[in-house]
């Protein structure tokens, strides 16, 4: 192969390398504070059943245990319940899909359970 | 940079020198692989005979590690399961540096996930088989036990994540986009997070000096990238010619 064809060749790994930095860097601006998800208040409690920063990492192992719980094992009772979540958060397109479409997560709670 | 914990700060730094070393450590070798000139045509044989031909060879065999295959069945079925599930693993966290996410991640994220739970069992067949079969264990360097050792690490502390010890990934994806954006925020003091961070870190400062710049050299290896056509064509070297 030719020089000019490799030189061609490497700078295009490169720049394949780079792009996700370059698509980001470049629809988001340098130099400006990162997008973050902007929730809506919670409402009807001013805390949540268990602290923040534990929910924020762990929610959804309360979530999908329970329903297996609940669902598959048929044990009724349990602590808390989703639609507890909903007497608070009552609004899912401006609580739970702003971080889930952030993070690129989707939640399946919602093939089942009705929240607009 | 101000205002960030020192935790944040020492890793903001981090990443940047890292992200140096790691882009200008990939120019310099593949700027290297692409100037030095081709004395002789030493296409392996059977090669085409085409340009073309040599093109759809390589692509092919990118694709599915068609030469090893001819070359070692147990190698291939290790080292082919390896890289496809990378492939899977760097999919998945795409979903990190990219705002906003295109939709098409989203939805291959659970099949992803299949694949990176897979992860370590290419790496500890690769492993086993350097110590258990004499002529590998033979020619083995400690280089080669590194990756596979560092690749495995990361990927346990990878699933560790997901599975055992969850993290705030809305922090993490801010502290990645900061980083990306030129304006670091504060990174989550997860300890799992650190571990995985850091030795993910190590791999990329480390991978233009090592073995694993066989990603890029596949595309110069003359052997594989020259076309057979030696009686057809005289091949003259650059620097011959002149």
């Amino acid at each position: 192969m030719n020089a000019k064809g490799s030189i061609a060749i490497a700078i295009t790994l490169v720049a394949l390398i780079a792009a996700p930095l370059l698509y980001t860097a470049a629809g988001n601006g340098l130099f400006t504070k990162p997008p973050a998800p902007q929730l809506a208040k919670a409402v009807n409690a001013t805390e949540c059943v268990e602290p923040a920063g534990w929910m924020r990492a762990n929610h959804m192992n309360l979530l999908t245990h329970q329903r297996d719980l609940i669902v598959r094992e048929g044990e009724r009772g349990r602590k808390y319940r989703i639609e507890g979540c909903a007497t608070c958060h009552t609004k899912r397109a401006e609580f739970c899909d702003r971080c889930h479409s952030y993070a690129g997560a989707k939640p399946e709670c919602f093939d089942c359970h009705y929240l607009p | 940079m101000s205002g960030l914990s020192p935790l944040s700060l020492v890793y903001a730094v981090l990443s940047y020198a890292v992200t140096a070393v790691f882009f200008g450590g990939l120019l310099h070798k593949l700027w290297g692989y692409a100037v030095t000139p081709n004395p002789l045509n030493i296409a392996t044989t059977p090669a085409p005979a085409t340009r073309g031909g040599v093109i759809v060879s390589n692509i092919v065999n990118i694709a599915t590690f068609s030469s090893l295959f001819k070359g070692n069945r147990w190698t291939w079925i290790g080292g082919y399961a390896f890289h496809v599930i990378l492939l899977a693993v760097f999919a998945r966290h795409l979903r990190l540096f990219l705002h906003p996410v295109p939709p098409l991640l989203v939805l291959i994220q659970p099949v992803a996930l299949l694949g990176a739970l897979l992860l370590p069992l290419p790496l500890i067949y690769l492993l086993a088989r350097r110590k258990a079969v004499d002529r590998y264990a033979w020619i083995s360097s400690p280089a080669d036990y590194f990756v596979l050792v560092l690749l495995l690490l990361i990927g346990l502390s990878g699933l560790g994540l997901k599975f055992v010890s969850h993290s705030d990934m809305v922090g993490i994806k801010q502290f990645l986009l900061g980083l990306v954006m030129a304006s670091p925020v504060d990174m989550p003091p997860h300890p799992a997070f650190i571990i995985h961070f850091t030795l993910v870190l190590m791999l990329a400062a480390y991978f233009p000096f090592s073995k694993l710049m066989h990603a890029g050299g596949v595309f110069f290896s003359p052997t594989r990238t020259m076309v057979d056509d030696p009686r057809e064509r005289r091949h003259v070297n650059p620097w011959a010619a002149k």
